[in-house]
Parts: structure tokens; C-alpha cells; sequence
């Protein structure tokens, strides 16, 4: 039955396995004048950690993923619950509203989000009128509107999988805690959070990982002042022809987010309730 | 052995037949009157329209030929896709439209014909300075300053304006010339565009209280002038004309220290499949009615003698006379190209900063 995995396969080798060789033989390759050529320099990798301000980028953007994906968890986590106890009406209009922001594009959004955050936008205004601030607060064109329209999006990925780990709890086992005299703040702490920690770990791996890739978003909400890995990646291939060097970073990203998975996935199986 | 009846050779006999059926167009399209088809890159938006409308109907048209578009993102060829296909001699394309920084890059790495001058009637009458061996400079745009003449009653005349303390978050800067800002600053404080050190940075540094964002496309830099959010930015001519005569209360401005001058040039890449036609095209809109006509349209400067601005005209292309080119700041690519790596490392040093 080995064939039926032929096409998937195929598919794989071509789109993933052949450009990623690539990619791997390029980081390997020197850079100069505009002119790329093919060997084993380690320059590449060097430079990544040595040059002063790319190290300092990388710690960045995983400075910056942590805290989307934080941020993902806490909004995220009592809209699951919030989704878990409604009834099957209300919990469609909630998976529709979650699912809603992927169903835009990445501009339509930030556009949106520049409407309402911008020194003259809705926020700040409303602030204003209600004499709450007396001059427009930066809330974008930093940090803090990077996170804020790229939690809007991803949001859904953390919410989904927690929200399938709530349903896998028999509500017996919650009834049973709180028979014995758990209070509810109680039972959530020790019966529920530990039995959706599945769902946790599934939801915050792939929003991290999504995170570690955000481009657009903060050349647009960050104003290009917030710069984050894949941007220098893009720079360097576009407008310096560097692919030598881009393709380190390709390399040494890649092995970063492979070790925040992995690190998530053992975290996931030390958690796991024995059955 | 095989329940599904599935042999190798009837998986090898589906799979050759299916790439032979994926194939065909590509082998009948490259069969078809070859010497009648020309591709070419070309830009999105108005000015990708433009350049539909006044440079590429008309000579197919009146030649009889099919011009086909690839539309860039941006105003850049992706030059990493075009030299994979230069290297395996199969451009996509027979003419491409390239920034200057693409130009340095693309000589470098042999990716260009040369176009002799003698075989190009037209380059006779075009200012020497926009001939380049692989193809004419076009679509001649200037930065200057735009600003918004309902929030800023006195004119801007200098660069240093940027730094007026009275518009404090109302400045921004294009994060995709960062290079050209860098050089900005010099001409500002120097007079010279180069060499960019450490007191370029010092004075960018000053700016900072007054950037609110660093902006990468026309569009976003559109927006930004639209809603008033910012006050003045450095913007090319084409732009800020199109923006006032849409009503936007903007104007433009060349600052006493110089302005910027960048064109496109077009070049024919090495296995172009009809450079014959190509260079034929090149030749017809470098002619002074397809060079008016782009420049009455959209404001951008033409490097032909023979194109003549009326007054009103003549200020919005802004570079209508060999004097007014003397005012526009000389730049080395070949530099800048070399120099990229080390300045976009300070520049996002300076950004964390």
C-alpha cells in the first residue's frame, strides 16, 4: 500500500525537500560584489552571530513570537471555554467570528487595524473625547501594534485545539472534583487546565510558529521600525542579491523554530495525565 | 502481488503520460510565430497601465505583433528568478525594466546583452547620460520633497525642513531607499551624498522625534499623506502630482540641496527568445511621442532632447532641461550596491536604537 503515500510524496520532494537542499547548499556558498559562489564557507553562519545587529534581530522576533503567543493564549483560552459551554448555535457564531480574520487579506486587515489604532484613529480619538488622554497615544508603528493585529489572526489557531481539548472532557470528571467540594476556581486549576494542556501545547506551537514568520505585518503595523528575521531575509535576497546569507538565516530560523516544537511537544508529553 | 492491478510500468506509462499533457501548451506556445511575440516585465498600477496603453499597443499595433506583460510586484524584477533562468538560458521575458541597484547587480553577474548604440536609430536624440550599454534609462522620476500644504502653510525649500521640531511624529522616511535617505542626510549636512559614517547616523538620529513610520511602497506613502498622518515625506514627482490632482492638498517641492534622479533602464536579457524585436521595441519607446505622452500623463521625465514641456509641465517632470539635471545629485550604483550590506546594518542597528 506503499504507493498510495507516491503522490504526497512526490509532491513533498518537489516543494519541500529539493528547494530546502538548496537552500542548505547556499548557505554555504560566499558572497561578493554581487556575485554568489558555490563552496563550504562557514561565513554565513558567522556573520548571523557576530555581526552585531542580526543576533540582536533574532532575539527579537522570538522575544516578540513569546509574547503573540501569550497573548494568543490568554485572550484565546476563555473564548475555548466560552465556546465549550455554549450551545451549538452560539458556538457557530463564535467559530465564525474566530475564523473570520484568516478569511481576509493580510493588507485588508493591517488597513483595518491602521483605521483604528493610528494617531488620528478610532481609539485614540474616542480617548481624546472622553478626555481620557490629552495627546494621541503610539499605538502603532511599534511592538505593541505588531502583536495586537497579528494575535487578531493567529488567534484562531490557539483557540481551535484547545477548544477540541475542553470537548474531550468527560464533564463527569469536572462534576465529580466539584462533588468532593472543589470550589470551580479550584476544579479549573486542577482538573481542567491539566486536561486541556494538549490543546494548549498544540495551539501555542503552531501560533509560535506562525510568529516567527511574520513579515508584512510589521512593515506595516510596526511602521518597519520593529524587524524581524524573515524581513531581513527578504532584504537580503531582494535588494542585496545576498543569498548566501539569507539562506544562513533560512537555515539557523528553520533549526530555531524545529527546537521551540520540540521543546513544546516534550513539554506536552512530561504534562500528559497518565490514563 | 499487486491487489489494485497497479504495476511500475503502468504507474511509469500515467506518469509520462500526464507530464506529456502538462507540457503541450508550453510546446505548442513555443511553436507559434515565434518573431511575432514579445514578453516583457512590466509595473503594476497606473503607471504598468501607461505604459500598456502608450508604449506597448501602439508598436503591436502598428507591427502586427503580441506584446505579453509579467506585472511585478513592486517596481522590481524578481532578479533571483531571472538570473536562475538566464543561467539555464530561458528568460521569461525578452525585455526587462530595472532598478538601478537590479542594473549593477545584472551586469556583475552577465545576465545582459549589449546593445550597440549604432543599432538604435533613436538613442541619437536622447541625453547621453540615460544610455546605458545594456539599454536606455526611462521613466525618468525625481524625489523631492511632498508636503501637505493645508497643515504646513510655508513651503518647504530645504531638506533640513524635515527636522523642524514643529512637526514632531509628522515626517516619514522610504524604508525601501533607505539607502537614498542615508545619502539625504549627507547632502543635507554635507553637501555630498557620500561617505555615509557615523555622523549620517548621528543625524538621523535627530530625525527620530520627528518620524512616525518608515514607509516601503507608493501606496502606503499615498495613505499616510491622505489621512494627514504625515505631514512631508521625501516622495518621487509622478506620485505627488497624480495624489494634488486628485484634490489631496499636497504639493512638491525640490529642495535647494538637489534631488534624486532614478530611471529604469531597459534591458534585453542574455537567451532572450527575439532580441531582434525587442530592440525594435526598446527603439520605438525611446521616440519623442511615446516619451511625451508617458510624461503628460503621469509626470515622468523623459530622457529625450526632443520632448518639450509647456510651463505647467515642464515643473511637474521636473528634470525638462539639461541645467535642472545639473541640480540632481550624482550617485554611484556600483558604490551603493557594494556599500548595501553595510549601510542596511546600521540602519537597522539605528532602527532598534
Amino acid at each position: 500500500m506503499l504507493w498510495l503515500l507516491l503522490p504526497s510524496a512526490t509532491l513533498y520532494v518537489v516543494t519541500f525537500v529539493i528547494p530546502l537542499a538548496i537552500v542548505i547548499v547556499f548557505s554555504f556558498a560566499s558572497y561578493r560584489a554581487g556575485v554568489t559562489t558555490l563552496g563550504l564557507s562557514l561565513d554565513n553562519y558567522r556573520a548571523i552571530f557576530h555581526d552585531g545587529v542580526t543576533f540582536g534581530i533574532f532575539a527579537h522576533t522570538i522575544r516578540l513570537a513569546i509574547v503573540i503567543t501569550a497573548a494568543c493564549l490568554v485572550v484565546g483560552y476563555p473564548v475555548a471555554i466560552a465556546m465549550r459551554r455554549a450551545r451549538p448555535r452560539g458556538r457557530l457564531v463564535l467559530l465564525v467570528l474566530i475564523v473570520s480574520p484568516l478569511l481576509t487579506s493580510v493588507i485588508v486587515r493591517n488597513v483595518a487595524w491602521l483605521l483604528i489604532l493610528g494617531r488620528t484613529g478610532l481609539l485614540n480619538r474616542a480617548l481624546l473625547d472622553l478626555g481620557l488622554i490629552s495627546a494621541p497615544l503610539r499605538l502603532m508603528y511599534n511592538d505593541l501594534g505588531v502583536v495586537v493585529a497579528v494575535v487578531h489572526v493567529y488567534l484562531s489557531f490557539m483557540i481551535l485545539p484547545i477548544f477540541a481539548s475542553l470537548s474531550a472532557i468527560e464533564p463527569s470528571i469536572e462534576e465529580s472534583a466539584m462533588s468532593l467540594g472543589a470550589t470551580a476556581w479550584r476544579t479549573f486549576l486542577q482538573v481542567t487546565l491539566p486536561l486541556s494542556l494538549p490543546g494548549i501545547i498544540a495551539g501555542s506551537t503552531i501560533v509560535f510558529i506562525l510568529a516567527m514568520g511574520i513579515y508584512l505585518t510589521p512593515v506595516i503595523m510596526g511602521g518597519n521600525f520593529v524587524v524581524t528575521v524573515p524581513m531581513v531575509i527578504t532584504d537580503l535576497v531582494h535588494n542585496q542579491f545576498n543569498w548566501a546569507n539569507a539562506s544562513a538565516l533560512a537555515v539557523v530560523l528553520l533549526f530555531v523554530i524545529g527546537a521551540a516544537a520540540s521543546a513544546l511537544n516534550a513539554l506536552g508529553r512530561r504534562g500528559r495525565v497518565p490514563s | 502481488m499487486d491487489r489494485a492491478g497497479v504495476t511500475r510500468r503502468r504507474v511509469l506509462i500515467s506518469a509520462s503520460a500526464a507530464t506529456a499533457a502538462l507540457a503541450l501548451p508550453f510546446i505548442k506556445r513555443a511553436g507559434a510565430a515565434e518573431d511575432k511575440r514579445l514578453v516583457v516585465y512590466n509595473f503594476d498600477g497606473v503607471l504598468g497601465q501607461a505604459v500598456k496603453d502608450l508604449w506597448i499597443a501602439p508598436f503591436a499595433k502598428k507591427n502586427g505583433v503580441t506584446i505579453d506583460t509579467i506585472t511585478m510586484t513592486g517596481s522590481s524584477p524578481p532578479m533571483a528568478k531571472i538570473k536562475a533562468e538566464i543561467d539555464a538560458g530561458r528568460p521569461d521575458a525578452d525585455v526587462i525594466p530595472m532598478q538601478l541597484t537590479d542594473h549593477v547587480f545584472a551586469t556583475r553577474n552577465n545576465m545582459l546583452q549589449t546593445i550597440d548604440r549604432g543599432g538604435m536609430p533613436e538613442y541619437a536624440n536622447l541625453y547621453p547620460q540615460f544610455i546605458t550599454d545594456n539599454g536606455p534609462g526611462l521613466i525618468i522620476w525625481c524625489y523631492g520633497l511632498a508636503y501637505n500644504t493645508e497643515k504646513i502653510k510655508t513651503p518647504p525649500t530645504s531638506w533640513r525642513d524635515l527636522w523642524n521640531p514643529a512637526y514632531k511624529s509628522k515626517v516619514a522616511l522610504n524604508e525601501a531607499l533607505f539607502e537614498q535617505a542615508l545619502q539625504m542626510v549627507n547632502l543635507t549636512f554635507t553637501g555630498k551624498p557620500t561617505p555615509v559614517d557615523d555622523a549620517t547616523f548621528k543625524h538621523l538620529g535627530d530625525l527620530k522625534p520627528n518620524l512616525l513610520t518608515l514607509w516601503t511602497t507608493g501606496a502606503q506613502a499615498e495613505q499616510l499623506l491622505r489621512t494627514g498622518e504625515v505631514w512631508m515625506t521625501p516622495l518621487w514627482n509622478g506620485r505627488v502630482f497624480t495624489l494634488k490632482d486628485q484634490g489631496v492638498p499636497l504639493d512638491f517641492v525640490v529642495p535647494k540641496e538637489g534631488f534624486f534622479v532614478r530611471y529604469d533602464p531597459y534591458c534585453i536579457p542574455k537567451g532572450a527568445r527575439n532580441p531582434g524585436l525587442a530592440k525594435e521595441w526598446v527603439n520605438f519607446i525611446c521616440n519623442e511621442a511615446p516619451q511625451r505622452e508617458l510624461a503628460e500623463k503621469l509626470y515622468y521625465a523623459s530622457p529625450n532632447k526632443l520632448v518639450r514641456y509647456p510651463p505647467e509641465l515642464a515643473k511637474r517632470v521636473v528634470v525638462s532641461s539639461p541645467e535642472v539635471l545639473k541640480k540632481a545629485v550624482t550617485e554611484d550604483f556600483a558604490a551603493i550596491v557594494d556599500h548595501l550590506a553595510e549601510w542596511r546594518q546600521r540602519w537597522d542597528a539605528w532602527k532598534q536604537s
